[in-house]
């Protein structure tokens, strides 16, 4: 009997060693969503102790997202305790998720982790500590969630917003109703119509009413739609439209730019910027920071990016994943995409890379600069 | 003598090929389009692309590991699945391996893979291996 009890128990912590495997392995990414479900379904302390172990092994890097996300399902203290530990991790791949898997277990003992993180550089980090304190009713936190309604980001903005107004407080739906005219285009893509989607989505519960407005349309087909939700809400809040913090303030986009550069990191965080037409450098995507850069200016950086465009584009480089730089070179009326992953920045791409710094620090300040550069050294080719 | 000549001839000779499949634009939204549960039975609307030769449009999911020359990717349906951090659920990629001898770098845009859609819901055990596949695919330039 008790062999058999022995057996049984050897054969389910071999299994439980398989899953967490499976969830975490880099060259089997199909199997990630399926070995989590099966540990959530299987929960119980002998799987929290085997990821505290698998992590000893291996480190947090090890981890991946969706395993990372799924611990938010296991309540267990050395679960919350890692979780904690991963958000701590300023090297950590998926700091934002870690925070988010944390506000899921809706921890009172982690309040402070998430005030703190309401100033964290992470916009993903910031977005998800709101969440976690609107989870632990954390009203005192109210303040500090409204000034995060002039965030640089949607993302931060509208949760502040959805929170503000689970705690009672309507004040951000002003934030939301503008997003709706929300243009935001980086080159091919978009990204205005997903802004538009998360805040109709929200607004449309809480009005029970759908305005008629399709996100997805033209803006033309859009307007009626529009300016019934606009009505809908002046009939709550005469004088909306000034209590729309400045950033998040939708501006007529019709510039042309001459170069982009985009820089995407799991690791450290986004960070954009664009030069035009008429020599302005251009930062962010969703809030635009516009600053005339001199001609001496302008000519030190058409010779850096001179540079930059003898490299093959037509082949990535570096390592594969979701950190990356993508320069957008213009080729007569079209775009040309250099695509650079981890450590695999050509040498001529690094005098651009250096020169850029000063110029961000001179037209933007210290912040701007320590956001540009705090993703720098990922890419720059191994020796 | 002269008519068996001919006979010969003629049966001697390679059969004209067959006509070309005619090559479809996969809708590959409606792959996606429905919440996958375990071993169910797909939607009419995902099992008519079995067998079919397509022209499937989406995006290449950025595995670790050097991003040229593959040989083998994960064609994925939407942006939001490829390329920043998220993994793509069952019913959200097809698994593509290229023909013998071919290869192709990854590519942040959109790409165009042409092949023969198998919908198969691959198990190996308790684990499910997959459920849409293309053999033998060419990526179009």
């Amino acid at each position: 009997m008790i062999l058999v009890a022995l057996l049984l128990l050897q054969e389910a912590s071999s299994k439980i060693a398989q899953e967490i495997e499976y969830a975490n392995a880099k060259d089997k990414p199909q199997f990630h969503v399926q070995a989590v479900r099966k540990l959530k379904d299987r929960g119980g302390p002998a799987v929290a102790e085997a990821i505290v172990a698998f992590v000893a092994k291996n480190g947090h890097n090890a981890l991946s997202i969706t395993f990372t996300e799924g611990l938010g399902s296991l309540k267990d203290d050395r679960i919350t305790a890692l979780l904690r530990e991963l958000v701590r991790d300023k090297d950590f791949f998926w700091r934002p998720t870690a925070l988010r898997a944390l506000a899921e277990l809706a921890d009172k003992s982690s309040r402070d982790e998430f005030r703190t993180a309401l100033g964290d550089k992470l916009w993903g980090c910031r977005a998800a500590a709101v969440l976690a304190l609107e989870r632990l009713d954390d009203r005192d936190s109210a303040p500090r969630i409204r000034d995060l309604l002039g965030d640089d980001i949607y993302d931060v903005r509208a949760q502040a917003a959805k929170t503000l107004h689970a705690f009672g407080d309507a004040s951000g739906l002003p934030v939301l109703v503008e997003a709706l005219r929300a243009n935001t285009v980086w080159f091919d893509i978009d990204y205005g119509q997903s802004t538009r989607e998360d805040a109709w989505t929200f607004l449309k519960k809480i009005a029970k009413d759908d305005f008629g407005y399709k996100p997805w349309e033209s803006a033309e087909e859009r307007a009626p739609g529009l300016v019934r939700a606009e009505a809908w809400i002046a009939k709550t809040m005469p004088g909306w439209r000034e209590k729309v913090p400045e950033k998040a303030r939708v501006r007529a986009e019709a510039v042309e730019y001459e170069f982009g550069f985009e820089r995407r990191s799991c690791q450290r965080g986004d960070f954009f910027f664009r030069v035009d037409r008429e020599g302005n450098l251009v930062l962010g995507y969703f809030t635009l920071e516009k600053a005339a850069l001199t001609p001496e200016e302008l000519r030190d950086f058409n010779a850096a990016l001179a540079k930059v465009k003898t490299i093959d584009r037509s082949v990535p480089y570096g390592q594969g994943g979701c950190d990356f730089e993508q320069y957008y070179v213009r080729t007569g009326n079209r775009f040309e995409k250099l695509w650079i992953g981890l450590q695999g920045r050509p040498a001529a791409a690094e005098p651009f890379v250096r020169m850029v710094p000063e110029l961000i620090r001179k037209k933007f300040g210290e912040r701007a600069l320590e956001e540009f550069t705090r993703s720098t050294d990922l890419f720059r080719m191994s020796e | 003598m002269k008519r068996v000549a001919w006979m010969i001839l003629l049966l001697g000779c390679p059969k004209p090929p067959a006509p070309p499949a005619a090559v479809e634009t996969l809708a590959f939204q409606s792959l996606g389009a429905f919440e996958y549960q375990d071993k169910m039975k797909l939607p009419d609307d995902v099992t008519k692309w079995n067998g079919k030769l397509v022209n499937a449009t989406g995006f290449m999911n950025p595995v670790m590991g050097s991003p040229r020359n593959l040989t083998s990717f994960l064609l994925v349906k939407d942006r939001a699945s490829c390329c920043f951090g998220k993994r793509p659920q069952i019913n959200h990629f097809i698994e593509v391996k290229l023909k013998a001898g071919q290869k192709t770098d990854y590519s942040p845009d959109p790409v165009t893979v042409r092949g023969v859609l198998q919908v198969d819901d691959r198990w190996d055990g308790d684990w499910q291996v997959g459920l849409y596949w293309m053999d033998g695919a060419e990526v179009m330039k």
